[in-house]
């Protein structure tokens, strides 16, 4: 387990170990998609409160967290990048602020269309949903850091400590916001818990869940892979892989 | 260890003062972020037409941002001339704790670019139609605030000194940060001026100041050593 | 559990008159799903164009392309302990 970890650790290992799993991420992510996504569209019930506008939440909701989860795992390479100076933790880091940034977004757009028919409104200053907005800036930020920089290596760091102090802020933001709304009364209370769902609407969402996560890894994959041959061009294994691909053409 | 605490006393006594001195040679550093101040939060009143009451209610938000926006636009002095002249590197060099020579830093760079903000906000109060029981939570609010904003602008300057063109990109990274204090900051006006007790809020001020003065110099510490390399 | 939840096709489409709540929700998503596809294909093309024709550039013999790597490595590794 260890091992395998840490030969993860190295960009060659890393390109090797997924080239044959992402044929099956790809496959077996979008195969989860599809029996969710018609699920929940087709055959789910009705929510008796929502009515149909409720579908929104089997992509609604994995996308949210995914954005989460994305900026979570950045900071977590980022500190992996600054303590130890893990090449790999740094190429994960890169791509996952992208693809986190467009699953922050996808929530926020699908939040603000499901927010209409059901409050009435496609906004409200409500603490998720300014923390999520706050959250999509935080990518952004860290990207635009990166790319300012000339150099990758201190691009690279100068992003890393934006990240890291990026994750010891959103909890403090998502109170600021939840006590803000206290004092101006403004409705918190969304009933958007999927926990109280029954089993019906509940379960295709675990299909699409595992399928946006699936979906993330498989982005972040792909995007690293290039990152790699990139970073990587001089070593002697890319300049072969370069040359066996052209013979194929 | 006495020798080197005065040592470490006197090396951060030495910082404080050069810091003051640089600043009062130069007006313009302490002038040009107050004349924003004044000039920005003048402009919202006549942006649209509002009743005194609509005035008063926009008030401490208003007062609050242009205060964020004056503390990060002056943040450009903190670090740029010592980076160009090369001081930055040997700061970075020296055996003294980099970590209390920043938390100096940045309080010599507040006291003489925020405290003003603070001493000027009544007058700016009045210009908007602040009622009069929000003065008190104002003033006390940007004196722990605005000291908290310094430190947190001061980890994107540090992030961005090596840069060409860093004022927004400064903004991107830094405003984002800054929403903790900036709620927080005009909320303790509006619990006010709602009747409802302060010392909650202003314990939370005080934590957010705390929080940021204790970890920010880490990061700006973290941040510079990449900028200058 | 597993019956069609609409009456016909147009209901369906109408999703209970939230139509472009819904569908515009999931075209979003589609979108994104599909960039994330698209991207990394773009990409992958672009640095094995880019490296080719590095690789074209420099000497092709291999002895002395290795030599050339493995001096740049080593200033890079300098670089890297400065």
């Amino acid at each position: 387990m260890w091992q395998w970890l840490y030969k993860l650790g190295s960009p060659r290992h890393f390109y090797e170990m997924t080239t044959g799993f992402v044929p099956w991420l790809t496959g077996v992510s979008l195969f989860l998609l599809i029996v969710g996504v018609v699920w929940g569209l087709g055959f789910a019930p009705p929510d008796y409160q929502m009515g149909d506008s409720y579908r929104i939440l089997y992509i609604h909701v994995p996308t949210s967290m995914g954005g989460m989860g994305a900026f979570v795992l950045l900071a977590m390479m980022a500190a992996m990048h600054m303590i130890w100076n893990i090449k790999m933790a740094d190429i994960v880091a890169k791509v996952c602020a992208p693809v986190g940034a467009g699953y922050t977004a996808l929530g926020l757009i699908t939040g603000s269309l499901w927010g209409k028919p059901t409050w009435g409104t496609y906004w409200i200053w409500e603490a998720r949903l300014t923390s999520y907005l706050i959250l999509l800036f935080l990518f952004l930020g860290v990207m635009a850091l990166r790319a300012a920089y000339d150099s990758e290596r201190s691009g690279s760091k100068a992003a890393s400590v934006l990240a890291i102090v990026g994750v010891v802020n959103v909890p403090i933001i998502y109170y600021s916001v939840y006590w803000w709304n206290t004092l101006h009364q403004v409705p918190s209370e969304l009933g958007r818990d999927g926990s109280a769902n029954p089993p019906e609407i509940f379960i295709p969402a675990l299909f699409t869940g595992f399928a946006v996560i699936g979906l993330f890894f498989l982005a972040v994959i792909l995007r690293s892979r290039n990152e790699i041959l990139y970073r990587e061009r001089r070593a002697q294994w890319v300049q072969d892989l370069l040359e066996k691909e052209l013979a194929d053409v | 260890m006495s020798r080197s605490a005065i040592g470490l006393g006197g090396s951060l006594g030495a910082t404080l003062q050069r810091e003051l001195q640089l600043a009062f040679s130069s007006p313009g550093r302490i002038v040009n972020p107050l004349m924003f101040f004044v000039i920005a939060v003048s402009l919202f009143p006549l942006g649209g037409r509002m009743s005194p009451d609509q005035l008063g209610t926009i008030a401490p938000g208003v007062i609050w941002v242009t205060a964020l926006l004056a503390v990060m636009l002056s943040m450009e002095s903190l670090f740029r001339s010592d980076f160009d002249d090369g001081s930055l590197e040997q700061l970075l060099l020296s055996p003294q704790p980099l970590y209390f020579h920043l938390q100096v830093k940045v309080l010599a760079h507040w006291l003489v670019t925020g405290l003003p903000l603070v001493v000027i906000s009544p007058l700016l109060g009045l210009l908007l139609q602040l009622p009069a029981a929000g003065y008190a939570p104002l003033l006390l609010g940007l004196l722990l605030g605005t000291p908290a904003l310094s430190m947190i602008a001061a980890i994107g300057t540090a992030l961005t000194v090596g840069l060409a063109r860093s004022g927004l990109l400064l903004a991107v990274l830094v405003l984002p940060l800054s929403i903790p204090v900036l709620v927080f900051g005009a909320g303790l006006v509006d619990t006010a001026l709602n009747g409802l007790p302060l010392s909650g809020v202003v314990a939370v001020l005080g934590a957010l100041l705390v929080l940021a003065g204790t970890l920010a110099p880490l990061a700006i510490g973290a941040a510079l050593r990449i900028s200058v390399h | 559990m597993f019956e069609f939840r609409f009456a016909s096709l147009g209901d369906f489409l109408a999703m209970g008159g939230h139509a472009g709540f819904v569908w515009g929700s999931y075209l979003a998503f589609a979108l994104v799903v599909v960039w994330n596809f698209w991207q990394p294909r773009m990409e992958r093309r672009r640095v094995v164009r880019l490296l080719h024709a590095r690789q074209d550039r420099q000497p092709q013999q291999s002895a002395i392309s290795v030599a050339i790597h493995s001096q740049q490595g080593a200033q890079q590794q300098q670089g890297e302990a400065d």
